[in-house]
């Protein structure tokens, strides 16, 4: 008889916590969540960012060439000598020289090629392990919508948005074991194929047919067949092929053009005035 | 007075977990990015306070997490509220042990029963044609990372725990299945 109460009260408790997930779930859908959302994006951003700015500085390629002591100390000295010589922040410039340029080569991108585009600043990236994105600080607000297409610098290949909300939204990656882009390689025989990531370890490009020919160094564009992403977008150049005779497809590894783990500034492309 | 104070208590250590998790993911390279330091600190809290606010913790956190993650929504909170809710049973009834061991054991568990209800319910929408989402080999080897990561990680952490707190000191709680 107890046992009988115990297990009741115990389908109970599952059964309320089911309920309040689930109404949470159609909450969120309906939108009626959005304040709390919100309040909670307000709070943790600023976090976030400091955050993922840490983790540029930090993931610096610079900063491990200090594996040996000697080349520590030369640069030490380097540096010092520097440091004499300029007077201003060098950080801080050199942050605002590179956010310029990098603006600059958006702009000229978006006047040659007629897109209407939102500039975006990353605030962070993902924190569970399955996917590979990052947050920017542009929403539905600022008339970006899930599909829309991510670029940096001049026309280079992000990812996709795949998430927005009100205030932010969440882009995935052209690393992400989930995203698939239609590209052609600028080879002789225009191959064209799928750009794959490999879970933020690798991108490869995959379905090129086995008698196409491929270089190393072959330089990989969005296709254009696919919607919302204009062609041409500059995705990365080939690193290694691998071709095996028994089967149909050949494979090419990619290396992107831009380190997808230090995105600062970046595109979202709303619409193609050129399609329009 | 007391209610508001525990309030302010616990969206304190809600914050304090979302940027602890930020923190694990953003700084620290693959693998030990995998870490899932929200589990860490649900089984230690379970553990030290053997209180079924965890659950309501585990609700809210994951709330905040799935906010920011690219899964359809309600995927996280589900598969991990439930996770907690069970293993949270499982502790009070069975796994009543408190040692560096039994912690290793329960976050396994959940982390196991976590990443099983994901894949289903991700299997199930996928089915219903609401998320093109899909698992493939690599998945299962960031599974394999965060599991082996975040059970050492849990069982280096109760352990120090133990030393200098009593509540992690080793004594069976009192209405388990199996008392030691």
């Amino acid at each position: 008889m107890a046992d009988k109460k115990y297990m009741s009260g115990k389908i109970k408790t599952f059964l309320s916590i089911t309920i309040v997930i689930i109404l949470t779930i159609v909450f969120h859908f309906v939108g009626w969540l959005s304040p709390i959302e919100n309040f909670v994006y307000s709070f943790i951003e600023p976090a976030s960012q400091l955050l993922y700015t840490t983790n540029i500085f930090i993931d610096d390629e610079d900063s491990k060439l200090f594996s040996d002591p000697q080349k520590l100390k030369e640069a030490y000295l380097n540096q010092k000598a520097e440091l004499l010589k300029n007077k201003i922040d060098q950080t801080t410039f050199q942050l605002t020289q590179e956010e310029n340029e990098g603006l600059k080569k958006q702009l000229d991108f978006f006047q040659r090629n007629n897109y209407s585009a939102v500039g975006v600043n990353v605030i962070g990236k993902n924190t569970e392990p399955t996917g590979n994105t990052l947050t920017i600080d542009r929403g539905e607000n600022d008339g970006i919508s899930i599909g829309n297409t991510v670029i940096t610098k001049a026309g280079i290949l992000v990812g996709k948005i795949t998430k927005v909300n009100n205030n932010f939204s969440i882009v995935r990656l052209i690393n992400d074991n989930q995203s698939k882009i239609a590209a052609t390689i600028i080879n002789q025989d225009k191959s064209i194929g799928l750009v794959e990531g490999g879970y933020g370890i690798s991108v490869h490009m995959n379905f090129i047919p086995q008698n196409e020919t491929l270089s190393i160094g072959d330089v990989i564009v969005t296709s254009g067949l696919e919607e919302n992403i204009p062609r041409g977008l500059l995705i990365g150049e080939i690193e290694a092929i691998e071709k095996e005779a028994y089967q149909p497809f050949q494979k090419a590894v990619i290396s992107p053009f831009v380190n997808l783990e230090k995105i600062v500034l970046a595109s979202v492309i709303i619409s193609d005035n050129k399609q329009d | 007075m007391e209610l508001l104070k525990k309030t302010f208590i616990i969206l304190f250590i809600l914050i304090l977990l979302v940027g602890c998790s930020m923190l694990v993911s953003y700084l620290l390279p693959y693998p030990f990015s995998n870490i899932n330091i929200i589990f860490i600190f649900l089984i230690i809290f379970m553990m030290a306070r053997d209180s079924g606010l965890v659950v309501w913790i585990s609700f809210f956190t994951n709330f905040f997490t799935e906010i920011y993650s690219s899964t359809p929504f309600g995927l996280i909170l589900f598969s991990g509220t439930i996770s907690i809710l069970i293993i949270f049973w499982l502790y009070k009834t069975i796994f009543t042990n408190r040692s560096w061991y039994s912690a290793m054991a329960l976050v396994s568990l959940a982390l196991l029963l976590y990443r099983t209800l994901f894949i289903i319910s991700l299997s199930l929408l996928k089915i219903f044609g609401l998320t093109y989402l899909t698992f493939e080999k690599t998945t299962f080897i960031i599974f394999g990372w965060e599991l082996l990561f975040t059970c050492l990680l849990t069982g280096v952490v109760y352990f120090v725990l133990s030393k200098f707190f009593k509540s992690f000191k080793a004594s069976p709680i009192e209405h388990g299945l199996f008392k030691i």
